[in-house]
């Protein structure tokens, strides 16, 4: 039988207390949180790089026999070997990953990636890349946003062939780790090296600038074509000296005409503009339109390229025979470019073409990303996150859904909805990225 | 290709997640149990910088012994004997480093605290002094009975000892603390407060 309360056990409460008031839990939940996560994917890919090398390492020494036709096999076999260009997967995936497929850390977990010659990379939440091409000794990379921690392996003789794209800019790997930061809406590219050295080009910079084990640099493209560069976490400033002299056409300003309902859109002749800023058979004066021209920009870009490329083969037409893989490939390229009547097009065709599959629900999701993010229709919003949250229940966006969902009524004047929201949010993801505003919003009157 | 995020699934089907390390099924565990092992490693530590280094240890350590995990209905207790194990751990090198700054006082200066901005902060920094002064195992005891409120056999199952050898501890540890607390200024209002207050009377 348990003793009855006595002054220490008031003391306890007393000590609880005054921990509560004094130290702030859901700072050190989510600071934990966060180190957690991020060790488990880097922990993960040292494991997956184990599991590759025990097979490869057990055929090359079986190739190795006593004969010399078997040697010969053998030598054979390790030369392909040596040549054959590198495959990556991602942790915790299913297969092999494809080159050109979108990898997106788009929920709060970092996603790692494991490359067979023992580099790695862990993207952080929000980030986007593609693996456009492989090599016997490395891999070029297009990051689309956010950040990455990189860790190239020097197996091979010879030089490494490892190249990040991060919009303008060009991130060659001479040295081994590093981290890079690109934010596809201010156009402007974060590296810190850890060890060896990168180097960076783009069209803003005279020369590849060196960035060595230790340094930061920070580096930012404006629309004008104006070059900033902070150093070591210091302010960007301008650095016009920096700029090449020669012809190179500066980037195109992103001017937009707003419509009526607050939606923007860009008229035809801004777009066509740009797209001749970009595509030099555009300014050449190959005006013709070609049908078939989207399809060959939708892996090699650049986006503008591609959605002025589509709207010339009529974007309502493309949208109605494109595969999924093009709509979805059509609407991200749409979204990134800020071309939200586009985005919100491709992807109500997912939906009207797709019906019931995951595709089209993932498309709901993101129709309230655009609502939301580009045009702060907060009730439109509303509608595509309960969308995804009735037809995928258990979706893997799911926390992500109800967090928004929670945002977007908030900000539309439903507070009663938004506080069932919160309290259901808490309920299921108590240390999740929207606990802190949830907690706010029910603390609201 | 999008990468898998959000784990659901009953206790057992994250369980066999978490032996993958499925990113989402780790984030899930620990959203669902963090807040628990959270109060029990700051019932034993305090106001400890080092408490969500130690909460991420707890995480880690977890699962790496996962498979271990016999009874899936105890996830709770089980990790809180991990969070036992981290905190004794953690204590016993602060106890060495404390012994390490009475030959060199220079090494062991960022150990010091700021001063602390209120009266409570200040009881609870020598509350935990007094509870610094103790054998670990009662410290243990007496924290996991008192301050995070545990049961007696819920915090004998956190130990990992038997309900009478936790009782003795509990006993010596009520009794150590009332001597030291009582040559504490500081702590004199909150054991006077204590409308019950029988065992300061016996020491």
């Amino acid at each position: 039988m348990e003793s009855p309360k006595t002054g220490l056990a008031e003391v306890g409460e007393r000590i609880r207390a005054a921990l509560d008031e004094n130290v702030d839990a859901a700072e050190q939940l989510q600071q934990a949180r966060r180190q957690l996560l991020r060790r488990v994917a880097v922990d993960n890919a040292a494991r997956v790089r184990a599991g590759w090398l025990g097979p490869a390492f057990t055929r090359g020494r079986q190739a190795w026999g006593v004969s010399l036709l078997l040697g010969g096999l053998a030598a054979v076999g390790l030369w392909r070997w040596y040549l054959e260009p590198i495959s990556f997967q991602m942790v915790a995936g299913a297969g092999l990953g494809r080159l050109g497929d979108v990898v997106e850390a788009s929920g709060p977990e970092p996603v790692a990636l494991q490359f067979s010659d023992g580099s790695s990379i862990v993207m952080h939440a929000g980030g986007r890349l593609r693996v456009l091409s492989t090599e016997a000794n490395g891999a070029r990379v297009l990051v689309e946003n956010g950040g990455l921690d990189v860790a190239v392996h020097h197996e091979r003789l010879g030089r490494t062939a490892w190249s990040f794209d991060a919009g303008a800019f060009s991130v060659r790997v001479v040295g081994t780790a590093f981290h890079l930061a690109y934010n596809s809406g201010q156009r402007s590219l974060d590296l810190a090296t850890r060890e060896g050295l990168v180097l960076i080009s783009g069209p803003c910079l005279t020369e590849p600038r060196a960035v060595a084990a230790g340094e930061r640099v920070q580096l930012e493209c404006g629309a004008d074509g104006e070059l900033r560069i902070a150093t070591d976490g210091g302010p960007l400033v301008p650095r016009p000296e920096l700029l090449p002299e020669s012809s190179r056409p500066a980037l195109p300003p992103e001017q937009t005409t707003p419509a009526a309902d607050g939606v923007t859109t860009d008229t035809p002749e801004q777009a066509q503009a740009a797209v001749k800023a970009a595509d030099p058979k555009a300014a050449a004066g190959d005006s013709a339109p070609n049908h078939r021209a989207w399809r060959d920009l939708l892996h090699t870009g650049p986006r503008s390229a591609l959605l002025q490329a589509a709207e010339q083969a009529g974007f309502e037409r493309v949208c109605a025979t494109a595969s999924l893989k093009e709509l979805v490939q059509l609407a991200d390229a749409a979204r990134l470019e800020g071309r939200a009547a586009l985005a919100t097009a491709a992807l109500r065709a997912v939906r009207q073409r797709f019906p019931g599959s995951s595709a089209a629900s993932t498309a709901a999701f993101t129709l309230g990303r655009v609502a939301f993010e580009q045009r702060g229709a907060y009730a439109e919003a509303t509608r595509w996150f309960s969308t995804y949250v009735n037809e995928e229940p258990n979706g893997p966006l799911l926390g992500d859904a109800i967090g928004r969902l929670m945002e977007s009524r908030q900000r539309s004047g439903d507070k009663q909805a938004a506080r069932r929201d919160a309290e259901g949010y808490l309920r299921r993801f108590p240390g999740g990225p929207y606990a802190a505003q949830a907690k706010r919003i029910l603390a609201e009157q | 290709m999008i990468s898998p995020l959000t784990f659901v699934g009953d206790e057992d089907a994250l369980i066999e997640a978490l032996k993958a390390r499925h990113p989402g099924a780790v984030a899930v565990f620990y959203d669902r149990h963090a807040p628990a092992v959270l109060r029990t490693l700051r019932a034993a530590l305090g106001a400890d910088a080092e408490v969500p280094d130690l909460l991420q240890d707890v995480f880690i350590r977890a699962l790496d012994h996962i498979a271990e995990l016999q009874d899936r209905e105890r996830v709770r207790s089980w990790l809180a004997t991990m969070a036992i194990f981290v905190a004794r751990a953690h204590i016993r090198r602060q106890s060495r480093r404390r012994w390490l700054s009475f030959f060199s006082p220079q090494r062991t200066e960022s150990d010091r605290r700021e001063p602390p901005s209120s009266e409570a902060r200040f009881a609870l920094r020598e509350m935990y002094a007094v509870l610094d002064e103790m054998p670990v195992n009662e410290r243990m005891a007496f924290v996991l009975r008192f301050v995070d409120g545990l049961t007696l056999s819920d915090a004998a199952e956190a130990c990992s000892v038997s309900l009478a050898t936790f009782k003795r501890r509990l006993a010596r540890a009520e009794q150590r603390f009332v001597v030291a607390a009582s040559k504490r200024p500081a702590l004199e209002p909150w054991l006077e407060d204590g409308t019950r207050w029988n065992l300061r009377k016996q020491g």
